[in-house]
This record gives C-alpha cells, sequence and structure tokens, in this order.
C-alpha cells in the first residue's frame, strides 16, 4: 500500500523531518508541543497503562486469561437465564459444560501464570514469535473471548420456538451460526491488527490518552510504526 | 493504462462469449418456472400503472431488477414470458461483464484472466443460467443472477485502489464510480447493501490499523464512495417520498433480508431433507480455509510477527478473503447449492490469488518454488469440488456450449408469431411448449386457452386472483393481461406470517373488495372468494375447467 513518501503534500501535511521527534510520532500523529499536563488521575492511569504496555506479553497473557474466565462466568449465566420453559434445552446445557470447563482451564492457566511468577520464557520462545507479538496476540485474545458471549446467546435464543408462524418457509433461526462464521473468520484478522495498532503507538508514549487514541487512525501511512516505534520517542 | 484497457476488453469479450446475445430464447421452450411466476404479478402491476415494488407491484426482490425487467420489456425485448427471460439475459450477461471486469482491473490481466476462466468453465456459479451444453441458454430465469452478489465483489475488492489514490481527483472519481456501482447494484438486489458495508468498513478499518493508509485516504475513499451511492439512492427515495409511499418501499426493501437474518427461510445445509450436494464439501470447508487464509494474511515471516504498512499483494489477498467470506455467510442461512451461487462467483477468484500471493507471503522466494506452490494450491482446490467440473470431457463442453448452441439455434427456423393475446403474453415460440408450467403436466396450448377465456370473461375489470392449480397467481395476471386489485402486497411473495397474513385479509375486506370486480379461485372457500360472495351476494359464478379440475371466476 505504501506508494508514496509518508508526508507528502496531498496528505495535507507540510513535510516534517523524520528526526523531528516532537512534530512526528511513528503513527503519523502530528505532535505539536505542549506544556506537560499536570498529574491526575487520568495521566496517572496513563503510565500505568504505558508501564504494562511496556512490560512484554505476560499482563496481556493474564488479561486474556481473565478475560476468558468472566466470559465463561456471563456464558453460563446467559444459558442459564435465557432459556424456554420448561426442561433445560440440550444446547444450554452443553454450554454450560463447555463453559464451566473453559473457566476451569483458566484458573489452572491463571495460577501457573502467577506460580511462574517473573520467569522469563524460554529463549526458543522469542526466537519463534517476539514478546511484543505475542503481547499484541494475548491483547487480541482477551478483546476477542467475550464476543463469544453473542455466540451463547444466540445459540440460546434458538433454542426457543419461532416467535411467529411463517405460512411458506421453513424456519431455523441461524444467527449463532453467523455470529460463530463472522467471529472466527473476519474478526481474528481485524482484532489481531488493531491490538498490534494500540500496542506499537502505545510503545510511543502518547502524552494523553486521546493521543493514543488518534494513533490508532494515522493521518499518514507509515512505513512501520512498530520499527519505527524503536527509535522515536516523543517523550 | 494499456494493460487496463487490455483487460477491459478481454474482460468484455469473455463475457459476450459465455452469456452475450444472441440468445435464441424464443427456441428455449423451459417450462415457465415458479420463479418466474413470483415476479409476474408485479410486472402486470406496474404495467396496469401500479407504483413500481410497492402495495400490489411488490415483489421480495430488488426494487431495480423490477423496474429494469419493465423497462428492458417494454422498450428492449417484448411485454411476454419470452421477452422476460431476455430481460433477465441482459442482467446476466451485464453481470458476468461487470464480474469479469473488477477481476481484470483487481488482479491484473494474467490473473484477472485465470479467475474468469475458472468462473466460466469450471465453477458452477455461472452454469445455472448459461449456454446448456448440447442444448440452449437455459436456466434459473427470474433468480439466478450475478448482479445480486457483484456490488459486494466491486466495492470490497476495488476499494483498496480507490485508498491508494486518496485524496486525490482520480481517488474521488474512482471512489464514486464504485459507489455509484454499489449503489445501483444494493437497488438492483439487497444481498449487495449489507455485504457491501461491512466489507467497504472492514477494509477501511484494517487499511487503517494496519498503518497501510491514513486516515484521511480511507475517510476521503469511503465518502466518496457513499457520495457515489447517494447519486442512486437519493432520487429513488425521494421519488416515492413524493408518492408517499417511503415508508412502505423500506419495509419491503429490508422486508426479507431481516426475516432471514432472524430465521425465516434458513435451512440446514441441503434443506430438512438433506438433500445431498456435490458441493457439500466446499460447503463445508470453506470456512476453515477462509479463517486460515485470514489469519495467514495478517502475518509476516522471518520474523514471525503481525503485519504491517501491507503490500499491495498483501491487500489484495485480503480483500479477496473478506469478499469471500462475506458472499458465503449468505448460504449459511439458507443453505442450498443454489444459494452456494454468490460464493462460486469469488471462489474461482480467492484460488487464483491465494496460489499466486500466499507463497511469497510465507516466505517462499525462489520463482520456481512459488510457481510450484501457486500451482499446488491451484490444485489442491479442485478437491473442493466433484470431479465431473474440472475433467476434460465437463471442460470442453461448458467452453463449446456458447459457440455450438448458438450455430444449432441459428440453423432452425424462427417460430412464427403467437394468433391471440395469451400466446402474446408468452412470446413466440414458448406459446406452443409441450408443458406449461413447472411442475405441470399440462402443455402450453391448453394453458393458453384457458387464459383467453379468462381475458374474454374478465375484461378490464379489476381482478384479484386468490390462487391457481400448481402455480402462482401471478401467471394468471400476466397471462389473461388482467387488471390486478390494489392488495397491500402479493400474499405469496410478500406476506411471510399468519399475522401479516389476517391483516392482508382484513385490509382486503375493507379496503379492497368494494374496488374488486372479480375474484379467480379454484376454491370458493378461500377466504377471499367468501368475502367477495358476502359482499356481494348476487355475482356471477363462472366455471372454467383446467387440469381437470373447476375453476371458478366470480363477477360482479
Amino acid at each position: 500500500m505504501q506508494s508514496q513518501s509518508p508526508l507528502t503534500p496531498s496528505d495535507g501535511f507540510s513535510r516534517a523531518a523524520i528526526g523531528d521527534h516532537n512534530a512526528v510520532t511513528t503513527s503519523g500523529v502530528i505532535q505539536r508541543p505542549t506544556r506537560t499536563p499536570p498529574p491526575g488521575r487520568s495521566t496517572r492511569w496513563l503510565d500505568r497503562a504505558l508501564r504494562i504496555v511496556n512490560g512484554g506479553p505476560r499482563p496481556f497473557y493474564r488479561a486474556a486469561i481473565l478475560s476468558l474466565a468472566v466470559t465463561s462466568v456471563l456464558a453460563v449465566t446467559t444459558a442459564a437465564l435465557i432459556r424456554p420453559h420448561g426442561q433445560f434445552p440440550v444446547a444450554q446445557r452443553n454450554m454450560m459444560a463447555g463453559a464451566l470447563v473453559t473457566l476451569c482451564l483458566s484458573a489452572v492457566l491463571g495460577l501457573a501464570s502467577l506460580a511462574a511468577g517473573r520467569s522469563r520464557p524460554a529463549a526458543w520462545l522469542d526466537r519463534l514469535l517476539a514478546p511484543r507479538e505475542r503481547a499484541a496476540i494475548w491483547l487480541a485474545l482477551a478483546a476477542w473471548f467475550p464476543f463469544l458471549l453473542l455466540v451463547v446467546y444466540y445459540r440460546a435464543k434458538a433454542t426457543f420456538p419461532p416467535p411467529e408462524h411463517y405460512l411458506y418457509f421453513p424456519y431455523d433461526d441461524k444467527r449463532w451460526e453467523t455470529a460463530v462464521y463472522l467471529l472466527g473468520v473476519i474478526a481474528p484478522a481485524i482484532w489481531l491488527t488493531t491490538a498490534a495498532r494500540v500496542l506499537a503507538v502505545g510503545r510511543c508514549h502518547p502524552r494523553t490518552w486521546r493521543a493514543w487514541c488518534t494513533g490508532l487512525f494515522p493521518r499518514i501511512a507509515v512505513a512501520d510504526p512498530g520499527l519505527r516505534a524503536d527509535v522515536v520517542r516523543v517523550r | 493504462m494499456l494493460p487496463v484497457a487490455a483487460g477491459l476488453v478481454t474482460a468484455l469479450a469473455l463475457a459476450w462469449y459465455f452469456v452475450g446475445p444472441p440468445w435464441y430464447l424464443s427456441q428455449t421452450s423451459t417450462p415457465i418456472s415458479h420463479q418466474e411466476e413470483v415476479v409476474l404479478i408485479g410486472l402486470q402491476a406496474v404495467d396496469k400503472g401500479y407504483l413500481p415494488y410497492v402495495g400490489t407491484a411488490s415483489v421480495q426482490y430488488g426494487p431495480g431488477t423490477q423496474v429494469a425487467a419493465y423497462w428492458l420489456m417494454h422498450h428492449v425485448t417484448s411485454f411476454s414470458v419470452v421477452g422476460f427471460r431476455e430481460a433477465w439475459a441482459l442482467f446476466m450477461w451485464a453481470g458476468v461483464s461487470v464480474l469479469f471486469a473488477v477481476f481484470f482491473l483487481a488482479f491484473g490481466y494474467v490473473r484477472g484472466l485465470a479467475a474468469s476462466l475458472l468462473s466460466a468453465l469450471v465453477y458452477p456459479g455461472l452454469h445455472l443460467l448459461a449456454f446448456q451444453p448440447g442444448r440452449s441458454f437455459d436456466g434459473y430465469f427470474g433468480w439466478d443472477n450475478p448482479l445480486r452478489y457483484v456490488g459486494v465483489i466491486a466495492l470490497v475488492l476495488l476499494l483498496p485502489a480507490v485508498v491508494r489514490r486518496s485524496p486525490s481527483w482520480r481517488g474521488a472519481a474512482a471512489g464514486t464510480a464504485i459507489g455509484t456501482l454499489w449503489g445501483l447494484t444494493s437497488y438492483l438486489a439487497q444481498e449487495n447493501l449489507a455485504g457491501g458495508a461491512v466489507g467497504a468498513l472492514a477494509v477501511g478499518a484494517l487499511l487503517l490499523v494496519s498503518g497501510s493508509a491514513s486516515w484521511r485516504a480511507v475517510w476521503t475513499a469511503l465518502v466518496a464512495v457513499l457520495a457515489g451511492f447517494a447519486l442512486i439512492w437519493v432520487p429513488v427515495l425521494a421519488f416515492y417520498a413524493a408518492q408517499g409511499q417511503l415508508v412502505e418501499f423500506l419495509q419491503q426493501y429490508f422486508l426479507f433480508p431481516k426475516a432471514v437474518a432472524a430465521g425465516a427461510n434458513d435451512t440446514p445445509w441441503g434443506g430438512f431433507k438433506h438433500t445431498p450436494s456435490p458441493y457439500s464439501r466446499l460447503f463445508f470447508v470453506l470456512p476453515f480455509l477462509l479463517a486460515a487464509l485470514a489469519l495467514l494474511t495478517v502475518f509476516q515471516v522471518r520474523p514471525l510477527r503481525i503485519a504491517r504498512d501491507w503490500s499491495q499483494e498483501r491487500v489484495t489477498l485480503l480483500a479477496t478473503v473478506l469478499a469471500t467470506a462475506l458472499l458465503y455467510e449468505g448460504v449459511l442461512l439458507r443453505s442450498d447449492a443454489s444459494h452456494l451461487t454468490g460464493t462460486e462467483l469469488m471462489v474461482p477468484a480467492l484460488v487464483i490469488v491465494t496460489a499466486t500471493v500466499l507463497p511469497r507471503l510465507l516466505g517462499v522466494q525462489r520463482r520456481a518454488m512459488v510457481a510450484v506452490a501457486g500451482l499446488a494450491l491451484i490444485v489442491a482446490s479442485f478437491v473442493l469440488l466433484p470431479h465431473a467440473a474440472y475433467s476434460q470431457a465437463g471442460l470442453r463442453a461448458w467452453a463449446e456450449a456458447p459457440y455450438l448452441d448458438r450455430q444449432h439455434l441459428a440453423a432452425a427456423p424462427p417460430p412464427g408469431q403467437p394468433a391471440t393475446l395469451a400466446g402474446e403474453r408468452v412470446g413466440p415460440g414458448l406459446d406452443d411448449a409441450t408443458l406449461c408450467c413447472q411442475e405441470s403436466p399440462e402443455s402450453m396450448p391448453d394453458f393458453l386457452r384457458l387464459m383467453e377465456q379468462i381475458h374474454t370473461l374478465v375484461g378490464n375489470r379489476t381482478a384479484y386472483v386468490a390462487n391457481f392449480h400448481g402455480q402462482y397467481p401471478g401467471l394468471v395476471y400476466f397471462g389473461a393481461d388482467l387488471n390486478p386489485a390494489p392488495i397491500s402486497s402479493d400474499p405469496y411473495s410478500s406476506i411471510e406470517t399468519e399475522r401479516d397474513l389476517t391483516a392482508f385479509l382484513a385490509d382486503f375486506r375493507t379496503r379492497v373488495l368494494p374496488q374488486t370486480q372479480a375474484v379467480l379461485t379454484y376454491d370458493v372457500k378461500a377466504p377471499e372468494a367468501q368475502s367477495f360472495l358476502a359482499r356481494y351476494p348476487g355475482a356471477h359464478r363462472v366455471t372454467l375447467h383446467y387440469a381437470g379440475q373447476p375453476y371458478y371466476i366470480l363477477l360482479r
């Protein structure tokens, strides 16, 4: 896609030197010189978030485990609450069983992570997949897991009788299949790319939450924010 | 510029060869299908002065298809079943032309040619309505039409090129052009609207968050697309608003998409009877392949990481995967071989683009290895198809059929003009067909005799056809050239639930009956017939006969 210089007049920006660290972030955000914001709750949270971003994949792994556990609990609740009158349908029972197994798995993985403490992962793992890539994958998974509740919800709704009597056509509520399909085929690409971008922008140490958000939507197409994040620091 | 022009010329030439005129449709004596019957009432209603697409002229498919078919039948072909088939053949030709042109524009000459040929010869997406080997141009008239899906394909595949050129005048012009095409195809068929919108947003989001395009480029490209879309839709909506029918129009437009998304009309693969299909493997394996391809596309190797600053080839592969995935979603709901057609239009392109892009993305660098890996991927893709689809005999038959069919059809003597009004309504050649209609043992001459009788008896009276033996009432309205009653919607194609039917019958009794002068039915106990007889106790009852059974005309 990179067919032109990152900063061209056609983008509506004046050309800026790449070394002008205070003018251009790696994410393409034009940073105007600003005074250091007074330390407040927002800033403290931002600092904490930026420390997590720089902390490697472990916090994101734990976030993913936590997300999976919370999703499992909510899935059990959803399956228990959304059902037709009478006996529990098989689908609900299966979903609850699956969610409980997943909850146990996430508990084991979480405990294993806590037990491992701050020990470094094997070097081969770093060679196979760099820590920042693993962080992005875990972040994407942490954001992806809760969307599985849509599948649980629609699967539970599919056990209800048709809301209307259809005259000519059969009825088969397949919204849950559509949800599975979209979450399985299209969502992962978007989630992974977005997670990588969120972390790449975060590693540039944006001064505010807003700068972080706007950094996700570059004003210029950048060659490689991940790589340039190594050399450009705006803080 | 030259390769683009050469690509477009080749695309149009291929489309003309495979599905272009002359079709010699007066020599296609296929019985009138239910799918054609469903749309005939709308065409007849428009011909009698009703507003297209709403009320009496309502139809479950796209509004533009009805308007375009009516216009073509009046000005280009003829107002007959044969004329409708010719209009549908024109849709088919236009759809295939756009499809092939998009392949050439999005993938370049060689890959565009390969994808087009694979579409025309191997995959069945274009065979549902085509020159059938050893027969004639025949198939699923009234239903099968690439224009139902080509808007999604064009928008998703060409949007990256528009973003690449944005913001600039060229980008704006290209964006407006594909937006106009998307708007037009959404007007022709609802399938294009949601798929195109989701696809465009997904492509824009991915280009943005991957750092492959600036937000300004994406934003201006999407605005240009939206402007093109509005060029088509603003006049349409303004027209219906001026007629005071905007709400009815929108309700009709979204009626089926909403119902199908909620579960109506949806089936497991092969229907509830699980009818076996040679394309079951394609249906079941494709989503997993798409998921894997989408993931592979966002990763790069050496070193393994999430790709940033996507190359043009990576974007092309992702757009192709996305377009295929969006079209597949349709068959996930109504799961049968016919509804796999939309996906089958894109799978050839997916095969070719994957074969030419994926090996390099996975780190294969030597040219020979890239070629071998690509070839292996293409060959492997045939596993998804039945053997007959890629056998030498099959390929040759589909390649030769357009030429040989035209040859032998041209040699046959042209049929004479029909002598009666009903015969004219069916069209030359079809008026003496052995079989009248789908799933009916009656001959066309028998059917036409009945239509002539009905036309003579009913004349210009406002008529309501409650039902007909084994066929949809649209066939009677059209065949006997009746003046349809001003019903709120066609009960056979636009009323889905019992609640809607109750409301329809209430409206029929209170509003429609006073304006109705004739009711046609094979069962005088039908609710509409009963209401007519209750309101007009002195109504005449004329009993005709068809298929060995009575057919009643109630006249006042």
